[in-house]
């Protein structure tokens, strides 16, 4: 779109980059990123993006965007923004299609040592026991009884169900359970598409990866989240399945309806909200919660698989394996949460999209292990380099309403990504690095393919260097399913 | 003429649509969903589904017509190649799908789509040929 008009931006300091306020702005746009990923930004609209978001009804502080951003529907890809409770609006485009989509990471007792020679055969057997690939159905059939009480309780309903332990609950955010979901406000249609999809990867972007813990920046913080070097660990990346997106959709349609009527204006259509406190804002905030906890309840069960296979494949007890959660959290969600906002403490809606929770020491959000030194904050890289642990800051509640970036982001869209695998044999080439990877289909994996998507260091780099997080430890793949 | 072709958006999917009238457009588009699903070669016709959509709009219309089709297939597994409408106006239509149900021994789902947005979305007539255009989020 070149008739696009450049974003005006003004550097703030070495990852910090303001959009000042201009016409109807409500607040400027805030931006982390380094001039090297600043580059790459500018080469979306992503920037503009912002902008657009900076206009509507009750934003508070900063639209902001973490150094992963990305051109996405009416708000970007690695934005965060958030509205009065009273007064400000709640978006569907603003969560995403994905509603919930987020990591899971599990520690074990075992060492790189351990799984020598092994690691092919306990991804076949994982590929084997994981429902994952378009369209994949669970093993489970529920009834619309069932799926209601799953809405209702998410991570609950699955340990209550023998999927998983009670410990699980205490490590994922918000206990995998997000108040005020009400299964009366989702449509049929999305429980038709939920139904036979709960306990199942997904596919795209979506994994399972069996990795190890090759580097720790901070000991005792990795201490207390149970990492160690060498250690093994599962990182799970996986959604609400097709009940989010039709409860996204469905949303997206009302709310467009609704600023119709309204006359709200908008500088972009897929900006579609309406007030938190109306109807349809309300509906929508508890049809979002019941895909939140439809997801949460289907990485629990993920996890409660991926437990069992490693198990039977390794013939030793739950106990000896210690394969503890370490912890779960969402990157594509709208919270009701407290902040300080000019010194005054406000109920606030804070869209996170393509953006995870980083909340500090002593907050009671974060679990009880964790009090001491914060929330941990999973980052997922691609399936060839890395994955990163953080833990969250007191700056990033100051400054980003407690929150940070999500993961690497693609530089090479999916055809891109094709082309460049055209005649190779990834498989190979990514074995040879010592990564077994299955996956569904061949076209997801060339998709998917490494060199696709963002270093992910460099953006972690960034919110690191910029103090909204910090360095705790990384991982790296060693087997991997892609859906 | 050529039916549609894709082009890039990030981490998503765009078609461009061709047609000789609005319906070809329509048509085409539906036929381009179900290819990018799960390529047509092998898909036959014994089964046919008729529907109604309605919308503010023609462009939103092609939204929720593209939106009842991929429900359809996820939730019932309807393939569908051909498809014949019985009235196409700016907000309504009506129209017969032809095509056949998933069988995992013949087919296979190659993209997920987790759903047609309306990022750019656009109908229009140019010289006498119409083309469309939607974005898929992968």
């Amino acid at each position: 779109m070149n008739d696009q008009k450049k974003i005006r931006l003004e550097k703030i300091d070495d990852y910090r980059w303001r959009i000042p306020r201009t016409g109807k702005m409500q607040v400027e746009g805030l931006i982390y990123a380094d001039e090297r990923l600043l580059r790459e930004i500018r080469e979306d609209e992503s920037t503009k993006q912002v902008a657009n978001v900076a206009h509507l009804p009750g934003i508070l502080k900063y639209s902001l965007a973490m150094p992963d951003i990305h051109w996405g529907y009416g708000f970007p890809i690695g934005g965060v923004a958030a509205f009065d409770w009273q007064e400000g609006v709640i978006s569907p485009g603003g969560v995403g299609y994905d509603i919930n989509c987020g990591t899971r990471l599990i520690s074990t007792n075992l060492s790189v040592q351990d799984l020598k020679g092994k690691i092919k055969d306990l991804v076949n057997a994982l590929y084997q026991n994981i429902p994952s690939g378009v369209g994949s159905k669970g093993a489970l059939r529920l009834s619309v009884h069932e799926l209601r009480q799953v809405l209702k309780d998410g991570s609950a309903w699955a340990v209550g169900n023998g999927y998983g332990w009670p410990e699980d609950l205490e490590r994922t955010e918000d206990r995998g359970c997000m108040e005020g979901a009400n299964p009366e406000v989702i449509s049929d249609r999305a429980v038709d598409r939920g139904r036979p999809q709960l306990g199942t990867l997904g596919s795209g972007n979506h994994f399972l990866e069996v990795g190890f813990v090759d580097e720790i920046y901070n000991p005792q913080v990795a201490r207390v989240f149970g990492l160690r070097k060498d250690q093994v660990t599962v990182l799970l990346h996986s959604g609400s399945r097709g009940l989010g997106y039709q409860v996204c959709d469905d949303f997206l349609k009302k709310m467009g309806e609704r600023v119709r009527q309204s006359g709200l204006e908008l500088p972009d259509r897929q900006l579609a909200c309406d007030y938190i406190r109306s109807a349809t804002g309300q509906d929508y905030f508890s049809g979002m919660a019941c895909a939140a906890n439809y997801a949460w309840a289907n990485r629990q069960m993920l996890m409660h698989w991926t437990r069992e296979v490693f198990e039977r494949f390794l013939q030793m007890g739950p106990k000896e394996l210690g394969m503890h959660l370490v912890y779960d959290l969402c990157h594509n969600i709208a919270k009701r949460e407290w902040h300080m906002v000019d010194g005054e403490r406000r109920e606030v809606c804070v869209h996170r999209k393509g953006a995870t929770r980083a909340f500090p020491a002593g907050h009671p959000a974060v679990p009880e292990a964790y009090r001491d030194v914060g929330q941990p904050v999973l980052i997922p890289g691609d399936m060839g380099r890395y994955s990163f642990v953080l833990v969250g800051t007191e700056q990033a509640l100051d400054e980003t309403f407690g929150s940070t970036c999500h993961g690497a982001g693609r530089v090479q869209s999916r055809t891109q990504a094709k082309k460049a695998s055209k005649g190779r044999a990834l498989h190979r080439e990514l074995e040879d690095r010592g990564i077994f990877v299955m996956a569904a289909s061949r076209g997801t994996l060339v998709e998917e393919a490494p060199e696709a998507y963002k270093d992910v260091s460099q953006v972690v780099e960034v919110v690191h260097q910029a103090g909204i997080s910090r360095k705790v430890a990384r991982l790296r793949p060693w087997g991997v399913i892609k859906g | 003429m050529k039916r549609y072709e894709t082009f890039d958006h990030t981490a998503d999917l765009g078609i461009r649509v061709f047609g000789r009238t609005c319906e070809e457009v329509f048509a085409n588009a539906a036929y381009a969903l179900f290819d990018l699903l799960t390529g047509l070669d092998h898909v036959r016709e014994n089964l046919s589904y008729t529907f109604q959509v309605e919308a503010e709009d023609r462009e939103e219309l092609l939204i929720r017509f593209l939106s009842e089709l991929l429900f359809l297939c996820e939730s019932e597994g309807y393939l569908f190649q051909r498809f014949s409408f019985a009235h196409l106006n700016q907000k309504s239509l009506k129209v017969v799908a032809y095509g056949e149900t998933f069988d995992p021994s013949r087919h296979e789902f190659k993209t997920e789509i987790k759903a047609v947005t309306y990022h750019q979305v656009e109908v229009k007539e140019n010289h006498g040929t119409w083309e469309g255009r939607v974005i898929f989020d992968l």
